[in-house]
């Protein structure tokens, strides 16, 4: 399974995360709400846990480790990565 | 069956009837889009569960039933009878089909043409004119649909990063994956990850997001809308599986914005799209597609306000697009987006309920959906523990009788007190107990009713009579027993008050009443019965006719029957072989109605009673018990032996001395309450020797009544009132008459209860 939780306690997704790990996620956020949630080293992310993500409302820790996740679904503006649009 | 066919199974039947009583409701109070909303997404719901689990037939007929939906929502078409009628039939093709895959876990092999067929049927009321629904107008006249404006504000930072060369064809993807598409192992973002050329990319709940509690990781709530430089066929090719779930839609070069190299400011792209939805307003004055534009700006216009955080403003215009709609005219809108864009532009205007319209608006979005939790508890387990609850209560009865025994034989009296206090708590417990459990076989009457709209509808239709239907305390609550049998009782008794009760239009005007005639089933609770009414306005019950039909069948002689007050007259209709129908139609009339009503309401315990006026209606009355499970009985003692008899049966309990009592005939008898009721002895019926008793003694008697006919028995004593799991006779005694069943006592003796309606006919 690709969700753990950290000594630290914080959620830990590492590689692949597919539709099953959705369900140990949500309860891992729903024991502990305000959890730190680390995507760094995340490989794909399917839909269903995307999904818990954004229903549970929180900004994970450090840059999506899913390339496509994160030029494509990070909050904007600004966007994240994009030259030029850093906080002026 | 896998839990996942189960489920849709229920999920399929609920969604038919509830989509049905929709349906009716729109055919007898007319469309309010509330209403039309819940039938659509009763449909859309019903394809997408189609779609998980793989049936392509009734995914396309249900499509089809979609588009009529929507064109009705969209103010097109009017939900005219004949539609609703199609409608149905829609419906009862899905019905068929859900009981036929329970049963085979398949369709029958020719669903596919007979899904055409519908399909087309369905199709005929759309007006020709209007193409489906995927092919949205491209033309820029029209302006574009208010979600993709809105995507293009919201996503305009990633548009400016990501667009480069001026692409030659741009599409517009929306994509709302069915709530079940994981269980299909689709992964929605992966289909947007295969788009080559994505440029901008929005993912959105499509309801707001509850707590997390409430969260199926495995419901998909999503939506998915990206804007793509790609061709139609490759995206066509990407979203092949799921078709009925994306909408692809071109857009001109020029939607997206030439200088978006440029990042706008936030404001004026809002402010853009408020303007794009006063050209939509002006654009054309056509009527037919009035409350479709007025809808799509209104809807647009507050989507782009919301995103630039200016809910308030949202809210105004949401009002405004209503006002519009309601009054047919688009300048309460139009006006609304004015202000707007002043708000916009920082020009101050009317913020006095800016505040407080923000706030409620947070408001629903905020409150927690209460959670109405459910579990599907198969039946028999409630049966295994409602027995189980009544064992107890038999066994807690055995205290009161070890009670007793310390006192009497043991002359231990305080033993005999701790016995008492124990047995009071046990009884307390096991009686709450008892109740807990048989609140667990309590169902709504609802869940029996729930046919009864579209019945009452068909049949009216089919007899030319105009009926209204008016259901009242449908969440009156009774054990499922009941309520499972009332079914027939009360098809018998709508389709005769329908039939019979229920005068033509035009009698009906020559009798000045008005042209719809109602029928009310009205469930109540009383004390504890359970009471159901079906009561009609239509032409009542004649007594006179009723004697001359009863004289014509031989079921009394013309003496009785003169004999008989009105009341008693019109009760006759309950009697085997009468029916008041002078033609037997298909409906009712076969004379098998009434007196099939009064077995199965007696048969659970209860009565049948008929009120009725000539001229004014008919109240047919059905007094239930709430439960079945446990029977009231008193213990009486006759001949040396104890017996029980049934509670409802017992009106009263009288001591009687022997001057009171007079010989009629060869019988005694005695006045009571002026009616001359007979008295027979308990012991003589029972084929016991009879106690001498002196004769000056006052002799005990229970005052029965059942079945309209009342006696007095004749006891020894009256030991106990018992509540008690009533067991019926088993084996060769099944057939025995004159017993109702046994049950235990706390001493373990077997206690005969005696039925006394087979005593007293």
């Amino acid at each position: 399974m690709s969700v753990r939780r950290n000594d630290a306690g914080a959620i830990v997704l590492d590689g692949a995360c597919p539709v099953e790990d959705a369900e140990p996620l949500l309860q891992m956020l729903q024991a502990t709400p305000t959890a730190m949630l680390d995507w760094s080293r995340c490989g794909r992310l399917h839909t269903a846990v995307l999904q818990v993500i954004l229903a549970a409302r929180l900004v994970p820790a450090g840059p999506c480790g899913d390339p496509w996740v994160r030029q494509w679904m990070l909050p904007d503006p600004p966007a994240a990565g994009a030259p030029g649009s850093g906080r002026a | 069956m896998n839990p996942l066919h189960e489920q849709f199974v229920i999920e399929a039947r609920e969604l038919v009837h509830q989509a049905t009583d929709d349906l009716i409701a729109l055919d007898r109070e007319g469309s309010t889009p509330e209403r039309i909303d819940r039938i659509f997404r009763a449909f859309h719901t019903l394809k997408g569960s189609a779609g998980i689990v793989e049936l392509p037939a009734m995914g396309m007929m249900l499509h089809a039933a979609e588009h009529v939906l929507a064109a009705i929502q969209a103010g097109r078409i009017d939900a005219d009878t004949d539609l609703i009628n199609q409608g149905l039939a829609c419906l009862d093709q899905v019905s068929g089909w859900v009981d036929e895959f329970e049963a085979r876990a398949a369709l029958p092999a020719d669903s596919a043409e007979d899904a055409h067929a519908m399909a087309e049927r369905l199709r005929a009321f759309l007006p020709q004119t209007v193409s489906a629904p995927e092919a949205e107008p491209d033309g820029a006249a029209n302006a574009l649909p208010g979600w993709i404006s809105d995507l293009i504000a919201s996503q305009r930072a990633q548009i400016a990063r990501t667009l480069g060369a001026p692409a030659a064809a741009l599409f517009a993807i929306s994509y709302e994956p069915h709530a079940g598409c994981f269980f299909n192992g689709d992964d929605p973002v992966g289909l947007m990850r295969q788009v080559p050329d994505l440029l901008a990319f929005r993912i959105e709940p499509r309801q707001a997001w509850g707590g997390l509690a409430d969260l199926d990781p495995y419901a998909c709530n999503l939506r998915l809308r990206a804007i793509a430089a790609t061709g139609r066929d490759e995206l066509a090719r990407i979203f092949r599986l799921v078709p009925d779930q994306v909408r692809i839609v071109e857009l001109p070069a020029a939607a997206l914005p030439s200088d978006s190299t440029v990042p706008l400011d936030h404001t004026d792209l809002i402010g853009s799209v408020v303007r794009e939805q006063q050209k939509v307003l002006e654009a054309s004055s056509a009527k037919e597609d009035f409350a479709g534009r007025v809808g799509a700006a209104a809807r647009s216009a507050a989507n782009a306000l919301r995103s630039g955080a200016r809910s308030d403003l949202a809210e105004q215009i949401d009002r405004a697009g209503a006002a519009a709609l309601a009054q047919g005219d688009p300048r309460p809108l139009s006006s609304a987006l004015e202000t707007a864009l002043a708000s916009l532009a920082g020009i101050p205007v009317a913020p006095a309920e800016a505040g407080s319209a923000s706030g409620t608006a947070a408001a629903p979005a905020g409150a927690a959906r209460p959670a109405l939790r459910l579990l599907r508890v198969d039946e028999a387990r409630i049966d295994a523990l409602v027995n189980l609850a009544g064992e107890l209560i038999v066994a807690k009865n055995g205290l009161a009788h070890l009670a007793r025994k310390a006192d009497n034989e043991l002359k231990d009296h305080d033993l005999a007190v701790a016995i008492k206090r124990e047995h009071e708590a046990i009884e307390r417990l096991a009686g709450d107990l008892h109740a807990a459990v048989l609140q667990l076989r309590m169902v709504p009457v609802a869940q029996v009713l729930r046919p009864f709209p579209r019945l009452v509808r068909d049949m009216s239709q089919r007899l030319d009579k105009k009926v209204g239907l008016v259901m009242r305390g449908e969440a009156t609550e009774a054990d499922k027993t009941i309520v499972d049998r009332l079914f027939e009782p009360l098809l018998h008794l709508v389709r005769n008050a329908l039939d019979h009760g229920v005068e033509t239009p035009e009698q009906r005007r020559a009798a000045g009443k008005p042209d719809v005639a109602s029928i009310a089933i009205q469930a109540s609770r009383i004390g504890d019965r359970f009471v159901v009414e079906v009561v009609d306005d239509g032409r009542g019950i004649d007594p006179a006719s009723v004697r001359r039909k009863a004289n014509e069948r031989r079921l009394m002689t013309a003496d009785e029957l003169a004999a008989l007050s009105d009341e008693q007259a019109i009760d006759l209709v309950f009697l085997p072989g009468f029916s008041t129908a002078a033609a037997v139609s298909d409906i009712s009339g076969r004379g098998v109605g009434m007196d099939a009503v009064r077995m199965t309401v007696e048969q659970i315990g209860g009565r049948a009673s008929v009120t009725s006026v000539v001229g004014a209606g008919t109240t047919v009355r059905l007094d239930l018990p709430m439960n079945i499970a446990l029977a009231r009985i008193m213990v009486v003692e006759a001949g040396g032996q104890l017996f029980g008899l049934p509670m409802d049966a017992v009106s009263e309990t009288v001591r009687l001395t022997a001057d009171r009592i007079s010989q009629i005939k060869n019988n005694n008898g005695f006045v009571w309450r002026e009616r001359v009721v007979p008295i027979c002895s308990l012991a003589e019926l029972m084929k016991l020797p009879d106690r001498p008793s002196s004769a000056s003694a006052a002799k005990l008697l229970i005052v029965a009544e059942a079945g309209g006919k009342m006696a007095a028995f004749d006891v020894e004593a009256i030991r106990d009132r018992l509540d008690i799991v009533l067991k019926p006779l088993p084996g060769l005694l099944a057939g025995a008459k004159g017993y109702a069943g046994t049950t235990l006592l706390g001493d373990g003796r077997v206690l005969l209860v005696l039925d006394l309606k087979e005593f007293l006919s």
